[in-house]
């Protein structure tokens, strides 16, 4: 699938609604903790990616060998913490658009309630898909100029 | 005592004395290695051998005895009476023959002590008679208190000598010989000084004895004979030492050999063991000796383990692991006597083989599932228990929507991963006691234990779907596939684990009818809807056999003219008891169960019989079902009725439905094509429905188009239906195929399609279905108009 001189990099990125019952700081908490759990097994398997949660919906990307990610990915939809598992994204890429880190945590901005709401609402997967990678990406730029902000835990 | 020592330090040759031990020695060795050998071998050839044993011994003490008197210097001439000296030789051969035969096998004392006796005195007699036969120039005076008390401590210590020689402990058997020996010395020694000769110058030899000189060679012959005899036996003994140490060592290879553990034992010590249980129990070689079984095999004992019956038991093993083994105990006569031998059988890869075959029996390789045959166990003996606690469980029965799909245009190595995918994500969905099988292909099974309620039924069931819902990624794919799922909640759907698994299987099917990705619980109407279902199959069956069906008959006008240019054949059931049945209600079913066939058959048969009778300008429409195309021999079965009923293939029309051409293109078209080509025309019913795609107008030319009655049905009133039945009626039109619309109920849409250009009209407008007889009425009526 990849030319010989390309590594085996694949991305996919799904989005989520989250079945997680309580309160938002229990919500927190259960996200934390799945967090450091991906963030280990992730680490292990060579797999990068960011995960976004939007109080309602979980976006989250795996990068890694394809191999990895399909095995993250089993994991991932083993989980009952969620349902309404939807791949917006699928297939092998040239580079990673998700840094490094074995799984970053992107809380949205205060100023991108537009594009969030169209990530939770636009029936469409295509065009939430596309807003969500745009919302994304953003963040991940953001953070990267404001590196080591507080916004971003570190494994 | 005094005469007994100068009679042997004066009166002998010392040198000849020595001889006559030599002799003595080596013929008693002599005649035991070759007696030894006569017990060793068999039949004739060991009565042989014992017979020259005893030969040999008769000669040792004869030839001892006649050395003897050879080293006895008199002083005087002295000579050997012959007659005297050969019966001395046969009274000691005779006497010890019979000692000995009588002595085998004798375990009394006393009967032993009386053979002793008896050979004592046969030495006794040889002793006296070969002194009887000594001659001397002189007379011979006995020492009588001598004799008196000589012979018979003689003849005692003989007695003792073959009693101990004949008994079990050792070292009393030990002193058996010397004891013999001193015997036969106290004998002989005493006896020649009892002895007395007395030089007399008047008496001079009888004229028959012989001379010593002439003795002597006899009985040096005898010696080398007997000195032969012990060569023999000599070699025969080592022979038999070397056999005996090369069957050991045979023995002993042979036993490490042995793939069994073996290990020979005296009460609790092992005595030797053989390679396989000095590896067993990770020690070097002869390791084992000496050491305690019960350290060996811990909680075994010896002396109460039955003989020849397997027990199990755990040995110790390298690094103090425990092996399961099974141990033998037997008796086995080993050398001397019987030895004990415990036999120790390694079971690590009996028990290992019979979990891997257990698991295999009970378990799906692919997916590591429990598979039908454990699962059908496992419901059993849950059913079982839950019914004597009244407890209530689930059994759901599921299978993956659109696998086959996959399988097949993705292959089997993806749709093997997806099945292991599967079993992952549906264990996931499962409570902590619940259970999940793999019946086989792509269909799972659940055993839902301690179910609170209906309500948790349905969430697991929820759980599942969703699970299963959610996409797969495959080797860099994504693959959607679904579940539907189907439950019986016992007891309140059955007790009976297949009536459980029926139910669930009933209210699976119901699943995948409503649409797929879906769950159904049992409920008894899908029972009902089920037994109705067979119940209509087996009056369908009785219904072809008696011929209960009719045709009715829907006339074709033209459209220009009006007159009656064909009819469509319309099966009709007039079933005894229900009346008119509608084909609405059996043709579906008449389909799934292939009784179309049949049935079809009958249609066009009949329609073309009747036919044949009508004006011969009405042609007939028969239809077919795609059933009927998949058997091969459709187009011999419609000329046969062609030909039976005598009507012309130019008047027959079959109308197919674009069914019938989605299965096996290819061979429905053969089949179209060689019909057409006797005549038959081939008319395109329900236009307008399903795919409706054009690309089988030009694959086939179809002699008619028949536009469906949902298009009609709104006209003239909608434009957009107005709008495809005008686009139907020209394209039928330029592609050279007439054009039938059906369903005409009204005047105005009659008039509609007339104005079109449309060919034929069909439909209530113009008449119903009738029953032939009314139909030809019909006709004849329209014709007369």
């Amino acid at each position: 699938m990849n030319p010989l001189d390309t590594p085996d990099l694949f991305r996919l990125v799904y989005r989520s609604r989250c079945a997680i019952a309580g309160t938002a700081e229990e919500v927190q908490r259960h996200i934390d903790r799945i967090l450091t759990v991906s963030r280990h097994q992730n680490g292990q398997a060579g797999v990068t990616g960011a995960l976004m949660f939007t109080g309602l919906f979980f976006v989250q990307a795996l990068e890694g060998p394809t191999f990895a990610v399909e095995a993250a990915f089993d994991r991932i939809c083993c989980d009952l913490r969620h349902s309404n598992v939807e791949v917006v994204e699928c297939g092998p890429v040239l580079e990673s658009a998700f840094g490094d880190w074995s799984m970053s945590h992107l809380v949205p901005a205060a100023d991108s309630e537009a594009l969030l709401d169209r990530v939770e609402h636009d029936t469409d997967l295509a065009d939430a898909a596309a807003t969500a990678m745009k919302l994304m990406t953003a963040l991940i730029r953001s953070e990267q100029h404001a590196s080591g902000s507080a916004q971003q835990f570190v494994a | 005592m005094r005469s007994v020592y100068t009679c042997l330090t004066q009166a002998h040759d010392h040198q000849l004395i020595l001889l006559a031990a030599g002799i003595c020695v080596v013929g008693v060795y002599g005649s035991f290695s070759v007696a030894t050998h006569a017990a060793r071998s068999e039949g004739r050839s060991a009565t042989l051998w014992a017979g020259a044993s005893i030969v040999a011994a008769g000669c040792t003490a004869w030839a001892t005895h006649m050395i003897g008197l050879l080293a006895f210097r008199p002083g005087m001439p002295a000579g050997f009476d012959p007659y005297l000296t050969a019966l001395s030789l046969l009274i000691a051969i005779a006497g010890i023959g019979i000692s000995v035969a009588l002595a085998i096998g004798q375990r009394k004392r006393t009967h032993r002590f009386v053979i002793g006796f008896l050979l004592g005195s046969s030495i006794t007699a040889l002793h006296y008679i070969g002194a009887a036969s000594y001659l001397v120039a002189g007379t011979v005076g006995w020492d009588r208190s001598l004799l008196a008390v000589s012979i018979p401590t003689s003849l005692l210590m003989f007695g003792v000598a073959i009693v101990v020689t004949g008994e079990r402990r050792r070292d009393l058997r030990r002193i058996g010989a010397p004891l013999l020996v001193g015997a036969i010395a106290v004998l002989h020694f005493c006896g020649m000084a009892a002895m007395t000769l007395t030089f007399d110058p008047e008496r001079s030899l009888p004229p028959h004895a012989l001379a010593p000189d002439v003795i002597a060679p006899v009985v040096a012959g005898v010696s080398f004979g007997l000195l032969a005899l012990a060569v023999v036996g000599l070699r025969l003994t080592l022979n038999a030492r070397a056999q005996a140490r090369r069957d050991q060592e045979r023995l002993r290879e042979l036993a490490n050999l042995a793939v069994e553990g073996l290990a020979v034992c005296r009460d609790d010590v092992i005595k030797t063991a053989n390679r396989s249980l000095e590896h067993l129990s990770g020690v070097g070689a002869g390791a084992l000796s000496g050491r305690r079984l019960s350290d060996l095999l811990p909680g075994l004992s010896l002396t109460t383990l039955p003989e020849r019956e397997e027990r199990e038991a755990e040995l110790i093993g390298p690094d103090g692991q425990r092996v399961p083994v099974r141990v033998l105990r037997s008796e086995v006569p080993l050398g001397s006597g019987l030895q004990t031998v415990l036999a120790v059988r390694d079971q690590r890869e009996r028990l290992q083989t019979e979990s891997k075959m257990r698991a295999l029996a009970y378990s799906d390789p692919l997916t590591g599932l429990p598979n039908r045959a454990h699962f059908h166990d496992l419901l059993a003996c849950h059913a079982a228990s839950c019914r004597k606690q009244d407890q209530t469980f689930a059994v759901l029965v599921l299978d993956l929507d659109r696998f086959k799909l996959v399988n097949d245009t993705l292959g089997h190595g993806l749709g093997d991963a997806l099945l292991r995918k599967t079993a992952r994500r549906l264990k996931a969905a499962l409570g902590a006691h619940d259970v999940v099988a793999r019946l086989g292909g792509d269909e799972f099974a659940v055993l839902q234990k301690a179910v609170a309620g209906p309500e948790a039924v349905h969430a697991l069931a929820t759980r599942i779907v969703e699970l299963i819902g959610r996409p797969f990624l495959i080797e860099g794919q994504l693959v959607n596939i679904g579940a539907s799922v189907g439950a019986a909640l016992a007891p309140t759907d059955g007790l009976e684990p297949s009536q459980l698994l029926r139910n669930a299987d009933l209210a699976l099917y119901k699943a995948k009818a409503d649409g797929k990705g879906t769950f159904r619980r049992f409920d008894p109407a899908l029972d009902a809807r089920v037994r109705a279902r067979r119940n209509l199959e087996a009056d369908l069956r009785r219904a072809i056999a008696v011929q209960e069906f009719e045709l009715h008959y829907q006339p074709l006008v033209d459209a220009r003219t009006g007159r009656i240019t064909a009819a469509e054949a319309l099966v009709r059931w007039r079933h005894p008891e229900r009346g008119l049945v509608s084909p609405a209600d059996f043709i579906p079913l008449a389909e799934e169960t292939g009784l179309i066939g049949p049935l079809g058959q009958w249609v066009l048969r009949t329609a073309c019989t009747q036919a044949a009778r009508w004006p011969a300008h009405i042609r007939v429409a028969v239809n077919l079902s795609p059933a009927q195309f998949r058997d091969l021999r459709l187009a011999d079965t419609v000329k046969a009725a062609l030909t039976t009923s005598g009507l012309a293939a130019d008047r027959l029309e079959l109308e197919i439905t674009e069914g019938v051409l989605l299965a096996d293109e290819e061979r429905t078209l053969a089949t179209l094509t060689r019909l057409r080509a006797a005549g038959v025309s081939i008319s395109m019913d329900d236009f307008g429905t399903g795919y409706s795609s054009l690309s089988y107008l030009r694959r086939f030319p179809f002699d008619k188009i028949k536009v469906d009655q949902s298009f009609v049905r709104q006209l003239p009133g909608d434009a957009e239906s107005a709008a495809i039945v005008r686009a139907i009626i020209t394209m039928g039109t330029c592609l050279g195929m007439a054009i039938t619309v059906e369903g005409v109920e009204t005047a105005e849409q009659f008039a509609f399609t007339t104005a079109e250009g449309c060919d034929q009209v069909q439909g209530y407008h113009v008449s119903r279905p009738l029953p032939l007889a009314e139909f030809l009425s019909f006709v004849d009526a329209r014709e007369a108009a």
